[in-house]
Formats: structure tokens, sequence, C-alpha cells
């Protein structure tokens, strides 16, 4: 049996107001590519970004990425590894460093994962295909019914919302 | 809603709503053989195989009690292999776009 693997970037937007989460951005690369280059990628393709903060593990501690970030008006909330860094010397890494610190905003990190939770649990893990290329295209959908999933709830939620007040 | 649960006939409607404003349904080619199967129908019959879990053969005999004409298992896979990536990366950025606009009506109901 031949087993290969993609890789899967994904940005995910939090709504605090609503408490809902939308993916607002996906792109799949090839097996263990670096993920900092595909959420550049997702990035520079100009997808509409304007939160507060942007939330992100130790992996994403790049300084480009940084940079790309707070070129939108987003302060970085993003982790650094330190187990093999003297010291953090870079001011870009150190103020991410100190918005991770912060508990508060650290700690909307489980809403991502529950949403690769989500997409695990009720899409899949894997796919049976022998061509890379089908792979990419059968995760990128999943994301795909995942957004999908959350518009139907919000187009079930209006209906009830008119038939409520048609009855009051 | 689970992912699982999502109706065949909803994808549709979202899908065939986004090749209308992409117009990617207008582009004729003069040269080949003509395609027997519309995009709309590849793309939703995609995207529910893959909420299922199904297989090509269990997608066809999913098909046959929603559609009269379901193409075969070979038309497909090659169909399924020729989709463009970044028109489905598309299709997510206007579904986000959709959830937005919904999610402000709500907001102005809720406090009207």
């Amino acid at each position: 049996m031949i087993k290969s693997h993609i890789r899967v970037g994904v940005i995910i937007g939090i709504r605090k107001d609503i408490k809902k989460n939308i993916v607002m951005g996906v792109k799949a690369g090839k097996a263990y590519e670096s993920e900092v280059k595909i959420a550049k990628n997702i990035l520079r393709e100009g997808i509409e970004l304007n939160g507060e903060y942007f939330v992100g593990d130790k992996a994403y501690d790049s300084i480009e990425l940084i940079k790309e970030i707070e070129k939108r008006g987003i302060k970085p909330a993003i982790k650094v590894k330190e187990t093999f860094r003297v010291d953090v010397r870079d001011e870009k890494r150190k103020r991410s460093k100190r918005y991770s610190e912060d508990k508060k905003i650290y700690k909307e990190r489980n809403r991502i994962e529950s949403v690769f939770g989500n997409v695990k649990r009720g899409g899949r893990d894997y796919f049976n295909t022998k061509i890379e290329n089908l792979a990419r295209i059968y995760a990128i959908s999943l994301f795909v019914l995942f957004n999908i999933r959350i518009l139907l709830i919000w187009l079930l939620k209006i209906a009830f919302l008119k038939i409520s007040s048609l009855l009051i | 809603m689970k992912i699982e649960r999502i109706p065949f006939g909803e994808i549709r409607k979202i899908v065939k709503k986004f090749l209308k404003e992409k117009k990617i349904e207008e582009r004729k080619k003069k040269r080949g053989r003509p395609k027997k199967y519309s995009d709309e129908l590849i793309f939703s019959s995609l995207l529910f195989m893959i909420s299922r879990g199904l297989s090509f053969r269990d997608l066809r005999s999913e098909l046959k009690e929603r559609i009269k004409k379901v193409p075969y298992i070979s038309n497909l896979h090659y169909r399924f292999k020729k989709i463009d990536e970044k028109t489905l990366e598309e299709l997510l950025e206007y579904v986000r776009r959709e959830i937005e606009k919904r999610l402000d009506i709500t907001r102005n109901t809720v406090k009207g």
C-alpha cells in the first residue's frame, strides 16, 4: 500500500459577536511543505482580513509573516520558539510574544482546533486516491462544505426569525 | 446540522448561483467534443460525494435517485480531475461573503 500526504493551510475567522467560526482562505500544498509559505500565499492572494488579532502557534513565528500581518493593521499574537534561541532579539517577534502571553487573546486558539475537529469528524481524514491533485481538490472541498453548513444554519435562523416576527 | 446531512439540492443551488455570478458556464470552446454534463452538476456531485463519504459507485447510485441523467464513473473521475483548485477557492470565498451578508441581516432584525 502506498501512502502519500498533502498539507492544507487554513485561515479561520472567529466572530466573537455571534460565536461562529468561518473559513476565510484555504490553500493545499505538497507533503511536508512549510506552513508559513502556505499562509503567506493565502495572504498574498488578497483575502479580506479585518480582525483585531492574528492567533497562531509556534510554527508561524517567521518575521516575514508577521510583517505581512502588520501591514493589514492586525496585531500578531503568535508564540515564539525559545528552545533553540538564546534570546528573542527582533522587535516584531517581541511584540507578537507580548500579545500571545495575554491569556484572554491566546485562549481563542481552541476555536481553531475545534474547526479542524469538526472537519475531520464530519468529513474525512484521508482519501483513497492515487492522484495527488485529486486529493488536494477533495481537501479544499471539505472546507467549502464547512462554510456551506454555516450558511445553511444562518438561513434557517433567518427563516425562524421571520416566522416569529409574523406571529408577534 | 452536520456536514454529512447537507442536502444535495441546497449544494446545487449554491453552486448554481456561484457559477452564474462568475460566468464560468458561458465559456464555450470552438474546438473539441462538447461537454455532456454541466459544470454545476459536476461541482455539486463532488461536494455531495465528500460530504457523505461515498465511493464513485455509491455516488452514482445516490445520484440516480435525484437526477435523470447520471454521468458514468469514468466520466465523473475525469471531470473531477479537471476541476481547477482556484475555482474551488473562489467558491469558498463566495460562500463566506454570503454568510457575512446574512449575518448583517440577522443583526438588523434582532435590533429592530
